[in-house]
């Protein structure tokens, strides 16, 4: 059930899925269910990534000693050495201290935009999947307009009517991840409605809005799990994005994007630059991703 | 096969088979030590409970085991030749020309998108036995051997096109398509009703008959092992724990466990039930139903579907009342509307003398008390996010004034009464075994004290030994609360057991109803007749061959 609505979810945002979650989504389960082996070869190292990445966030002195902002003009453009082992950048700005300290600012956005989604998706999923009806008919084609936008074009959109900022990016990430969540939800519902423990319910004399909050919504939300992690995954990468456009953080913040975008002028004589907060959004990622592909295997199992 | 090789060698030998699975890095065996002989023209019945490796033998035997399992050790001479350890295109060779399987279930075994013409033809594709241009014609003649009518027209049909029993009957055509000295028959029967059942093992027996192949019959169930087998294997744990000819099995079994068995099979019991209603002091009727229809509206181009039509019965207190029939019949849907999780297109339903048709949920909430369901499937109706405990103490806090504490005292006696550990209170269900979910199920039903339990296949979904447990709890429930059962259910025998009254339906409609013992001793319609006649058990075989 929980892989026939990942499914349609995937078919429905395709086109913007992104690391072709899609396929890695199909091919993954047949042989990490059988070994567990190869579950924890792959989900060990994501936990690790994300413990680090995650204490960055909230201690970063503890990683840095060095101010991320601190420019010393006579060190610029220098290559990964022991004293700067990431490099430092145009101005002589130690690129390390800079990816650590811009940790907290892109995880954190990440958090808001799914906290958006997760939010307003589940609250229009459940109206629309318990409702029925009308209602459930208008919030889906208000859902399917909202799919039929390109969802990296609605971030836009909104940031640009908001203003820039990280939370500004990560809110305008958010809100275009909401149809997303709304459809998973509501299928969800739909399912446990159909269920017969909530039948057994029913019978047991339980009213509507306490099987809604005790067997629906709870049985709901396991699947809607997995999709968090994916989605905290794709959200670093669009405000990161963002970021990158100049929709989100602006300079001298070290939030990832903007240092990629730093970065990008100075390919040639800096390539640390770019490399090394591009590959901390990449390890990012592919940990959340991997994550949630574990946590729906074993919803599955 | 010559028949001098046939002679020597029976049809298939199994010798000391042991087959184990690996999950999550623990070894299972799942089959040790499993010896058995089937000559030709025989049927060994392979009779166990879920879990006890009988289909893993089966699978083992035709060299279709899953991934993750191993042979330890053993051999599986087909007419004399081992093919357990054989190369793959050997045993591709062999499989479906010399051995072949009968797949449990019907719905998913036959490929959709194909008719099933090609799908019989294939095995003469793959094997080359018969010519290109023969293909057709020895279809049509093998669906007509199964059974088929119109087997000229049905060979063009899809599958969905078909019943269940028609595409069990194309499985067996797939089966015998290259005349195979050994069938493997895994369930074949289980997910059919009794009539259509009878039918498919019927002609199972007379093609074995006309081909002389042996039969290994994999089964759970020990009235269609006594019926159709002349020897019998009762796995547990992976191990034959009794062996012997089916008369000498059923009649005096050596283990306990099958002596276990065939107790707790409810329909080799005969009925000791005393009939609780007294005609003299005639008790106050709680449930009574009259003229009670459902019309559920059809899809687009096809017909509205009477599903429930002019059914009527009342059910005195105290007394159970079964509603029996076959898929389809309408009685699930009779269970539906007691309890009012749908509405009746026409008909009344009155409640201890309160009639409830036309109240909107808001009104009828309150008076659930005095209704309560058991479904089929405890797998399905118990909330995995909850604890047994919350599970069963859920009607109370809906519908009782009871204070927490009192409600505690409600659930943990009610736990006693089902016999289960009160430490359960605290548990997820997925711990729980099916036997010990359908008790929390039942307590949850009974935690009220309802006038009526309205049972939907209650005992189904399990396994026989436990089947029987079951049915003596809700019977000695019964006699401690004095609740009243509306126990719905295919299978007769256990209806039999524990009912005062019977009803049966087919296709919607009342056919026959009256006290369990008429209906049982002196069938009216030729419905019922044909029900009775088809409830497996009392070694029909055996009998024959003594007759």
């Amino acid at each position: 059930m929980t892989s026939e609505n990942f499914q349609l979810n995937t078919a429905a945002v395709d086109g913007r899925t992104i690391f072709g979650r899609e396929a890695a989504l199909r091919a993954l389960p047949r042989w990490s269910r059988r070994l567990s082996v190869a579950t924890a070869i792959r989900v060990v190292p994501a936990i690790a990534v994300l413990a680090i990445v995650l204490l960055w966030a909230i201690l970063p002195s503890l990683f840095t000693a060095v101010d991320p902002n601190l420019a010393v003009p006579a060190q610029k453009l220098e290559a990964p050495s022991a004293a700067h082992l990431f490099g430092t950048d145009y101005l002589g700005r130690d690129l390390l201290s800079r990816v650590i300290h811009g940790t907290r600012e892109s995880l954190t956005g990440a958090v808001i935009a799914v906290a958006v989604g997760l939010v307003l998706g589940s609250f229009i999923g459940l109206v629309a999947g318990s409702a029925r009806g009308i209602t459930d008919s208008l919030l889906m084609r208000l859902v399917d307009v909202l799919l039929s936008i390109p969802a990296f074009l609605l971030a836009v959109t909104v940031v640009v009517v908001l203003g820039f900022s990280t939370t500004n990016a990560a809110i305008a990430v958010g809100l275009s991840s909401v149809a997303t969540f709304a459809r998973l939800i509501r299928s969800e519902v739909l399912r446990v409605s159909a269920s017969q423990y909530v039948e057994a319910a029913v019978s047991g004399g339980v009213g509507y809005w306490s099987i809604l909050g005790r067997h629906i919504l709870p049985n709901s939300l396991n699947s809607a799990l997995a999709l968090v992690a994916l989605q905290l995954g794709m959200a670093i990468l669009w405000i990161a994005s963002l970021s990158f456009l100049g929709f989100g953080a602006q300079p001298p913040n070290p939030e990832w994007g903007l240092l990629v975008s730093e970065g990008r002028d100075f390919l040639g004589s800096g390539f640390w630059m770019t490399l090394f907060p591009g590959l901390a959004i990449v390890l990012v990622v592919i940990s959340f991703n991997t994550i949630g592909h574990v946590i729906r295997e074993k919803s599955a199992q | 096969m010559t028949g001098t090789v046939a002679a020597l060698h029976p049809a298939l030998r199994v010798t000391d088979l042991s087959v184990s699975y690996l999950t999550r890095g623990t070894r299972i065996d799942a089959v040790r030590g499993v010896s058995f002989d089937v000559e030709a023209g025989q049927t060994i019945a392979i009779v166990g409970e879920s879990g006890s490796g009988k289909t893993t033998t089966g699978q083992a035997i035709i060299g279709l085991l899953a991934k993750n399992a191993r042979v330890e050790s053993g051999k599986v001479e087909l007419e004399g030749t081992d093919i357990l350890g054989a190369p793959a295109a050997t045993l591709g060779d062999v499989r479906g020309s010399r051995i072949a399987l009968i797949p449990q279930d019907p719905t998913v075994s036959l490929n959709p998108l194909r008719r099933v013409g090609v799908q019989i033809a294939e095995v003469f594709r793959l094997h080359g036995t018969v010519p290109k241009e023969q293909w057709k014609p020895r279809t049509i003649e093998l669906l007509e051997r199964v059974g088929f009518t119109d087997a000229r027209k049905q060979v063009s049909a899809y599958p969905h096109e078909l019943s269940g029993g028609q595409r069990q009957r194309v499985l067996i055509a797939i089966a015998i398509a290259n005349s195979p000295s050994v069938i493997i028959a895994d369930e074949p029967t289980s997910g059919l009703d009794v009539t259509v059942q009878r039918r498919t093992l019927d002609l199972l027996d007379e093609l074995q008959r006309e081909l002389g192949t042996a039969i290994v019959h994999v089964t759970h169930d020990l009235a269609v092992a006594s019926d159709r087998s002349d020897t019998i294997a009762v796995l547990r744990h992976g191990q034959v724990v009794e062996f012997g000819r089916t008369a000498a099995v059923i009649a005096a079994p050596r283990s306990d466990y099958a002596r276990h068995l065939l107790s707790s099979a409810p329909s080799l019991q005969v009925s000791d039930r005393v009939p609780r209603s007294d005609p003299a002091h005639p008790a106050e009727i709680v449930l009574e139903v009259s003229g009670l229809a459902k019309e559920f509206p059809g899809h687009v181009g096809s017909p509205s579907f009477l599903a429930v039509n002019d059914v009527s019965f009342s059910v005195p207190r105290g007394s159970t009342l079964s509603i029996v029939g076959e898929s389809g019949s309408g009685k699930s849907t009779t269970a539906r509307l007691l309890t009012r999780l749908i509405q009746p297109t026409s008909g009344r339903i009155t409640l201890l003398g309160r009639d409830y048709t036309e109240k909107s949920e808001r009104q009828f909430r309150h008076r659930r008390v005095a209704i309560q369901v058991v479904y089929q499937n405890p797998f399905a109706s118990l909330d995995p996010k909850l604890t047994v405990g919350q599970i069963i103490e859920e009607p109370l806090k809906a519908l009782s004034e009871l204070k927490r504490t009192q409600r505690l005292a409600s659930v943990s006696d009610i736990l006693d009464a089902v016999a289960l550990p009160q430490d359960f209170l605290k548990r997820p269900p997925r711990e729980l075994s099916g036997g010990q979910r359908q008790r929390v199920a039942i307590a949850r039903a009974l935690v009220l004290r309802p006038d009526v339990v309205v049972l939907d296949e209650p005992i189904s979904a399990l396994d026989a030994s436990v089947q029987g447990q079951i049915l003596d709890l809700l019977e000695s429930l019964q006699q401690d609360f004095g609740s009243s059962y509306v126990f719905i259910s295919h299978d007769l025998a256990v209806v039999r057991r524990i009912s005062d009254h019977v009803v049966v339906l087919n296709k919607g409609r009342v056919v026959e109803q009256g006290p369990a013992e008429a209906i049982f001793t002196r069938p009216q319609s030729d419905y019922t007749r044909d029900l009775l006649a088809a409830v497996p058990g009392g070694g029909k075989r055996a009998a024959a061959a003594a007759g």
